[in-house]
């Protein structure tokens, strides 16, 4: 990921705004001491040719100190921006870094159904090069009966036809090979759109979403994590309107949470072998907000890193298996971006339930920074 | 033969089902969905190869072809898996003796599956198959294998170096052609040479091989006794391997030639450590039957056919239907020269070589 914070890393952009605001504070400074400099000296009756000395001399000092200023808040104004920009691509960088653990799964979940469709059409082909030669010998039959020349000849090769063919098997067989085929064609096609509108970029500002769509296809895209350890169960309330989120974020954090919820379960079953666990995924209304509870059955977050699970490089599992981004970066989109708030309630051997609330109204406030960023 | 197909999706067996039934086949197949219902198939009959799935929900691939491996080691095990990754791969090195990728066209899968069958005419002791059919690896020389760690320890080692090291070890050679040629790191065509495994390969994986999952093995327990012999047997098998490559320039593809020579006694290996609890008579390692052996492991790894063909036949190649100087007979004349034995004239005048034969001796380093 460091290739993204060449151009300026996280902490030294932190420290030049540190620096620009202090200048800023500074020179504020200077003007205030020089203002209250020119009204003591008028109250203490200084001539009035004096006071306009000062006066000039203040304002020169003023407007000299404004262009610096201005200039000042240009600086701090693009510095803010590179700091958003870098922001985002922390996050865009973590979504990458998500699909790329996803790609080997995707593959997989690719790969078993190419396999049976491929099987299948090599019998169908076969299959059918035998059905038009049955149907060739039948149609002679047909022939010679019309034309009243049928003779046994004709009958046995007819015969030899269907038996080669092995026509009772293809009869049976050939219709379940071309259903399964079209099954399994439409597996990988679901597959290949769960992924496109997953990692579709879905801009900057907050759009009102269909939340249940939402996590269905997140759930889909992540199914090769927790099919082999888990039942995923969704329930959304019916009332549930739509959602103004940035769609893309909020994919990505759901997923960052059932990845962590199989994770979760993979290790207290053994990887499934003791049994699978459950993970289920329930919305509801709650006044002028909504709460998404994500469960697993989970061996739950021990307490000694119950403080820890939020902050970003903290992971408990092994190298290669997490980067100890994904709780971090689902606490920045959901309480930072959306003003909205991230929680969750575990309990040793028994699981963890992690519980978001997302306001249904973009508040003015959250509004007006999202126009001017 | 009797075959067992194990998957989690049911349509995948299914599938295969078809294919089979119509190539018109004589074999008996049963399928399993998952690892447990696996296992009670091969309580109630006798099964020749397994083809499991790795992901299955409850007993996955490894672990059935772990319980496999302990429990009825003569059954071939091939993987038929729809991973992508290399840890998967590696996953898959430990317990199978192939490893096919999803999708996998039903040709190939018959002629991998119908190719262990051509083995087990070679080689029919079940005992014999059962002692190969354990092995996971084989005992390399300890220079060489120390050179090799030595080599994987400079980041810098280039991939040439590497594949010096390699190619002088029967044993190392062999499980890097086995991975190389499995269909997870395969682009399709056989590869013989070790230098084109290793580039194939990378360096990354090549370490992880040696280092990471102990693909080879470094004699660590065997005594200085086996060890001298094992280093006997490398020096020689190095030698037949060279002449067998001069002896094929112009007349066969001279990798092949290469490598068949360095591997046509793994068999010695397999049985002067095969533990004498299996019954084995070890001392039939200088006979004939160390080329059967070695062919039925090298075959059930996958290397190429050709290579295994040659090997099974080294010490007789008049089984080979052709009178020529082929990759069998060059072996063979190879490994008679190079052991200080006169090749049969007759035979030699057979496949039209008896007045090479001066040439040929002329060639030993």
């Amino acid at each position: 990921m460091s290739e993204f914070f060449d151009e300026l890393s996280l902490p030294e952009l932190t420290l030049r705004v540190d620096a620009l605001e202090r200048k800023l504070r500074a020179k504020e400074k200077t003007i205030r001491v020089l203002i209250q400099r020119v009204e003591t000296s008028s109250t203490e009756g200084h001539s009035a040719f004096w006071v306009l000395e000062q006066n000039i001399a203040l304002e020169k000092m003023v407007a000299k100190r404004t262009a610096e200023i201005n200039a000042q808040n240009e600086k701090l104004g693009q510095t803010l921006a590179q700091l958003r920009g870098t922001q985002a691509k922390l996050i865009q960088a973590q979504k990458l870094e998500a699909i790329g653990q996803l790609a080997a799964g995707i593959a997989h979940e690719v790969n078993t159904p190419t396999q049976y469709v491929s099987d299948n059409t090599t019998f169908a082909q076969k299959g059918v090069a035998g059905l038009i030669t049955v149907l060739q010998a039948a149609m002679a039959v047909v022939q010679a009966a019309r034309e009243g020349t049928i003779d046994s000849e004709l009958i046995a090769a007819a015969d030899a036809a269907v038996s080669k063919a092995k026509l009772p098997y293809l009869v049976k067989q050939l219709p379940r090979a071309l259903e399964q085929s079209r099954e399994g064609l439409g597996r990988i096609a679901s597959i290949v759109q769960a992924m496109k509108e997953f990692s579709h970029p879905s801009g900057s500002e907050k759009k009102p979403v269909n939340l249940r769509e939402a996590i269905e296809t997140t759930i889909a895209v992540a199914r090769n994590e927790w099919k082999y350890v888990a039942e995923v169960e969704l329930e959304m309330a019916a009332d549930m309107p739509l959602v103004p989120v940035l769609r893309n974020e909020f994919n990505q954090v759901i997923l960052n949470l059932i990845v962590n919820a199989a994770h979760a379960i993979g290790e207290s079953t053994a990887g499934g072998s003791q049994g699978k666990g459950k993970i289920s995924i329930v919305g509801q209304m709650l006044g002028d907000h909504v709460e998404i509870r994500i469960s697993d059955t989970g061996a739950g977050i021990p307490e000694s890193v119950r403080a820890k699970v939020f902050e970003p490089f903290f992971t408990t599992k092994e190298v290669g298996k997490g980067t100890g981004q994904g709780l971090a970066i689902a606490y920045s989109v959901i309480v930072d971006k959306h003003q909205g708030s991230i929680a969750f309630e575990t309990e040793v051997d028994r699981g963890t339930t992690f519980v978001l609330c997302l306001p249904l109204v973009v508040s003015a406030a959250a509004a007006q920074a999202e126009a001017t960023s | 033969m009797r075959v067992l197909f194990v998957d989690d999706e049911p349509r995948v067996l299914e599938a295969i089902e078809r294919t089979l039934f119509q190539l018109d086949l004589d074999w008996e197949v049963s399928f399993a969905e998952g690892g447990s219902a696996a296992l009670a198939e091969l309580e109630k009959a006798h099964f020749d190869v397994v083809v499991s799935d790795m992901r299955m929900p409850g007993m996955d691939g490894a672990a059935l072809l772990g319980e496999v491996c302990a429990k009825y080691p003569h059954v071939a095990r091939i993987v038929l898996s729809g991973q992508t990754d290399e840890s998967a791969a590696f996953r898959a090195v430990k317990v199978a003796h192939q490893f096919l990728a999803k999708p996998c066209s039903s040709e190939t899968l018959q002629q991998v599956i119908g190719r262990t069958q051509e083995l087990r005419n070679w080689l029919s002791e079940e005992r014999l198959q059962a002692v190969v059919g354990r092995l996971d690896r084989l005992p390399s020389t300890p220079r060489l294998f120390i050179d090799l760690s030595r080599a994987l320890d400079d980041e810098m080692a280039s991939a040439d170096t590497v594949a010096a090291i390699v190619r002088q070890d029967p044993a190392m050679s062999s499980k890097v052609l086995q991975i190389v040629n499995s269909s997870l790191f395969s682009s399709g065509s056989a590869v013989s040479d070790v230098r084109a495994a290793v580039l194939r390969l990378g360096m990354k994986t090549i370490r992880n091989l040696a280092l990471g999952i102990g693909a080879f093995d470094s004699l660590g327990k065997s005594t200085a006794q086996s060890k001298v012999a094992i280093e006997e047997l490398q020096k020689r098998s190095l030698a037949v391997a060279q002449l067998s490559s001069r002896i094929a320039q112009g007349r066969e593809d001279t990798d092949a030639a290469f490598m068949a020579g360095l591997v046509c006694d793994v068999g010695q290996l397999i049985l002067a450590n095969a533990p004498n609890t299996d019954g084995v008579d070890n001392s039939r390692a200088d006979t004939v039957t160390h080329a059967e052996v070695g062919a039925f492991l090298l075959g059930l790894w996958g290397l190429p056919f050709r290579i295994v063909e040659a090997v099974a036949n080294h010490h007789a190649p008049l089984r080979n239907a052709h009178d020529r100087l082929g990759l069998p007979q060059i072996v063979w004349l190879a490994s008679c020269l190079v052991h200080g034995e006169e090749p049969n004239p007759d035979y030699m005048k057979r496949i039209g070589a008896d007045e090479l034969l001066p040439q040929f001796k002329g060639m030993i380093a």
